[in-house]
């Protein structure tokens, strides 16, 4: 298999995880801000820092902070990189370049999209027809995991795949609960910040987890028995272990993946050992920061040993 | 309102499915009967249908505009181009004919050149032929063939007598569409693939596999053949890529391979280098390799030649093929013919003017406001006059044009290709001109497409057929009539 194609093909899976992962959070964002009350302090603006986008968006919105602007800037602004519409131009881009290699219906699933997004994100800014914007997009990104495993046969390209895929999404949930951290878990002496419950319910349902999460049988939700769920469960696709096993299956396939398989391994033990109910805001804060880096030098060792 | 075709406009020249009395041909009388029985919202339906079939396909060429690539949707016209499958094999014998001439004849130009000594072909010609490499001088490819594809450009003038127009053997496209456009016709026409015995055209890519396996240098089942692209900004990357993936080879870019110390082509992949035996390279000869050719070329590979010249990798088409691709040598092909295989050529060529030669040149610029005046080795219809279409201005640019650089140019009567019903604007149809390419291969053995690819001018009166500039496209039905249910 050719280094760019695999490249290529890596980043295909990244950028759609990209988008559904964006989608997912606004859906569960949306939800939450219906339910709260006005005066509960919680911000649009709030998604922001979890896409560590705060210079840009000021540099394009200034100060204005509303959810019209926040969502532009999300889900339809060109200029923004990150933005849903533009994941899915570079995902299809990526697989433009692949379309030798991938199976004819994933080609025709991300055109699919491609042009579903082109043609709808302008009007998903607005509240009425967001949620059916975001769904659909979601279960487009569903369906093309789907057609993969279903169709391309699971040689390296396909490891390739999963690797961008669980890459991303492990990066992606470490940065909502980072940011649900710094609002929520109690810093020195402090209380708990109104409707907490809700507020870390949200969190669950921006990866899709609470019935998952409900189906364990805890009586209750507590800040730490969600990161703990979230961080360390073995068997919920969307939690941060998970998808490292995830990466640990694929670099089992792959020749040459000794030094990484290394580097996992470590990671790996510190996500198992962390003590989340003894961390403080300010330490989490500190451990998510060092498991984001350790997720991107796992990124910058992949493309070093196969996509030179 | 249904479609009439008894009736359905000026008919412009010959008309391929209505005889100049007004009645279907009888190759065209089930698909008229088929189309006559369709009413209009229904023609708007299946019209539908397939551009959302397109659409969903990724069916799309790109267009150069305003300094930025343009990606769009395939056009397509529903009405089906037909050909009955005995002349079919008449034209298919013609076009293996002229093949097999072209490439004695530029194997000859890079070996003794017997063919100029014999005076049968132009030393001055050959002198000003901007294809021609020095730098292939000597070699001999594999079976004796340099030109392995050739695109040729078929037409059919006023009387319904079919000529050649134009042999591309540097790098022809258009195949894919060839392809797609009968992939999207079976899925918008299952009732009429049933009934109308429509010979298949999809062994094309397996064909092209096996003409190319049979470059390789080394022996074995499993050759490791690419195909090297430009790259996702060139016009023809929606087919590279089509036709890497229909034959299971990878595709390449210049970057993607290398020539070792051994003189041996390579591609870096996943697990390091792999040794690549056949390249069918969509790139022009003058980007093939910088160390050869052009110096500034980031498409090519450095050492590509060397590998080549040393038999270590098999190119199709092969360097330095596209010295036969100029519509100055096309003059000569039917004496070619006769030179080389002692045979009449089975399809005549477009009258044609030389400019080069004095008593062409002045009938040329006497009756430029008559004529077609072409570049002899451009491509896509670019450089062209049409000279009845022509501005004063540019005759008079065209005029001073020739009279600098006479080699350069060719002049043709202008033809009034044939015409095929197409549907226009609210579910009617009219007359529009086509021309037809077919894409013979060659290498241990020959193979030509069933049918080609049919190409429509689109505005009404309009004989510029090329994409890039208006033009749409036909699936090409070859017929088998003796067999009609």
């Amino acid at each position: 298999m050719l280094s760019r194609v695999a490249e290529n093909i890596y980043w295909t899976a990244r950028y759609l995880e990209r988008a559904e992962d964006t989608a997912r959070l606004i859906n569960s964002t949306s939800n939450l801000l219906l339910d709260l009350p006005r005066n509960a302090d919680v911000e649009w603006y709030e998604l922001i820092p979890v896409f560590g986008a705060e210079n840009q968006y000021k540099e394009l919105y200034q100060d204005n902070q509303d959810e019209r602007s926040v969502m532009r800037y999300l889900i339809a602004d060109k200029r923004n990189p990150g933005s849903i519409v533009n994941c899915i131009v570079a995902a299809r881009e990526n697989a433009r370049v692949s379309r030798d290699i991938i199976p004819y219906e994933m080609w025709e699933q991300a055109n699919e999209l491609y042009h579903f997004a082109n043609e709808y994100a302008q009007g998903a800014v607005g509240r009425r027809k967001r949620n059916d914007f975001t769904s659909e997009l979601i279960q487009g990104c569903q369906t093309m995991v789907g057609i993969t495993m279903g169709t391309l046969p699971h040689d390296e390209a396909y490891q390739f795949l999963r690797i961008g895929r669980n890459l991303e999404r492990a990066d992606m949930s470490s940065r909502i609960l980072d940011v649900a951290a710094a609002q929520l878990l109690p810093d020195e002496g402090e209380i708990n910040p109104a409707f907490a419950t809700v507020r870390w319910i949200g969190v669950l349902k921006s990866l899709n987890a609470f019935q998952a999460y409900r189906q364990q049988g805890l009586v209750g939700i507590s800040g730490s028995a969600v990161l703990r769920y979230l961080l360390q469960n073995r068997e919920f696709p969307r939690s941060i272990k998970h998808c490292l096993e995830e990466v640990k299956a694929c670099l089992a396939v792959l020749h040459n993946s000794e030094k990484i398989q290394q580097k996992l391994k470590l990671l790996t033990k510190e996500l198992e050992t962390v003590d989340v109910n003894e961390l403080r805001r300010a330490e989490l804060h500190q451990y998510i920061d060092e498991l984001q880096e350790g997720i991107s030098n796992l990124h910058a060792s992949i493309a070093n040993t196969y996509f030179l | 309102m249904s479609i009439d075709f008894t009736n359905y406009g000026p008919l412009d020249g010959y008309d391929e499915f209505i005889s100049k009395k007004g009645n279907p041909r009888r190759i065209a009388r089930q698909v008229c009967r088929y189309f006559s029985g369709l009413t209009s919202e229904e023609v708007q339906e299946l019209k539908q249908a397939s551009d959302l079939a397109i659409k969903a396909l990724g069916i799309s060429f790109t267009v150069y505009s305003e300094g930025s690539n343009i990606d769009r949707a395939w056009p397509m016209d529903l009405i089906p181009r037909l050909i009955a499958s005995k002349d079919w094999k008449v034209t298919e014998t013609g076009l293996k004919q002229r093949l097999k001439a072209l490439n004695m004849f530029i194997n000859d130009l890079y070996h003794e050149q017997q063919v100029v000594k014999d005076g049968v072909f132009s030393g001055e010609v050959l002198a000003g032929a901007r294809n021609y490499r020095k730098q292939c001088e000597g070699i001999s490819p594999p079976f004796g063939v340099w030109a392995h594809i050739c695109g040729t450009d078929l037409v059919r003038g006023g009387d319904g007598t079919q000529y050649v127009l134009e042999d591309n053997l540097r790098v022809p496209s258009g195949v894919s569409y060839m392809l797609e456009n009968r992939h999207v016709m079976k899925r918008v026409f299952p009732e009429l693939f049933e009934h109308i015995e429509i010979l298949p055209i999809d062994d094309y890519t397996t064909k092209l596999f096996e003409m190319l396996a049979a470059l390789s240098p080394r022996q074995g089942d499993t050759p490791e053949v690419v195909v090297l692209t430009p790259g996702i900004y060139n016009s023809a990357y929606f087919e590279h890529s089509y036709l890497a993936q229909q034959m299971g080879a990878e595709l390449v870019q210049g970057c993607d391979l290398l020539v070792a110390a051994d003189d041996c082509v390579y591609m870096k992949t996943i697990y390091g280098p792999k040794r690549v035996d056949v390249i069918y390279r969509r790139i022009d000869d003058d980007f093939l390799d910088p160390e050869v050719f052009r110096k500034d070329s980031t498409l090519g590979v450095p050492g590509l030649m060397r590998a080549w010249r040393k038999g270590n990798v098999g190119i199709a088409n092969a360097p330095g093929a596209g010295v036969a691709d100029d519509k100055v040598v096309y003059y000569f092909v039917p004496e070619l013919i006769r030179y080389y295989l002692n045979e009449e050529p089975i399809i005549p060529n477009v009258p044609t003017y030389l400019c080069m030669r004095e008593d062409d040149r002045s009938y040329v610029l006497d009756h430029l406001d008559e004529l077609v005046v072409k570049p002899a080795n451009e491509s896509g219809g670019y450089g062209m006059l049409v000279g009845p279409k022509a501005t004063k201005k540019q005759l008079k640019q065209f005029a001073k044009l020739i009279e600098e650089d006479p080699r350069n140019y060719i002049a043709q009567p202008t033809l009034h290709l044939s015409t095929v019903p197409t549907l226009i604007e609210n579910g009617r149809v009219g007359p529009r001109h086509v021309d037809l390419r077919p894409f013979t291969l060659q290498s241990k053995g020959f193979y030509t497409t069933m049918g080609g690819l049919s190409r429509v001018a689109l505005p009404e009166g309009s004989l510029v057929v090329n994409s890039s500039q208006g033009g749409g496209s036909k699936d090409t039905w070859v017929i088998d009539l003796e067999d009609a249910k």
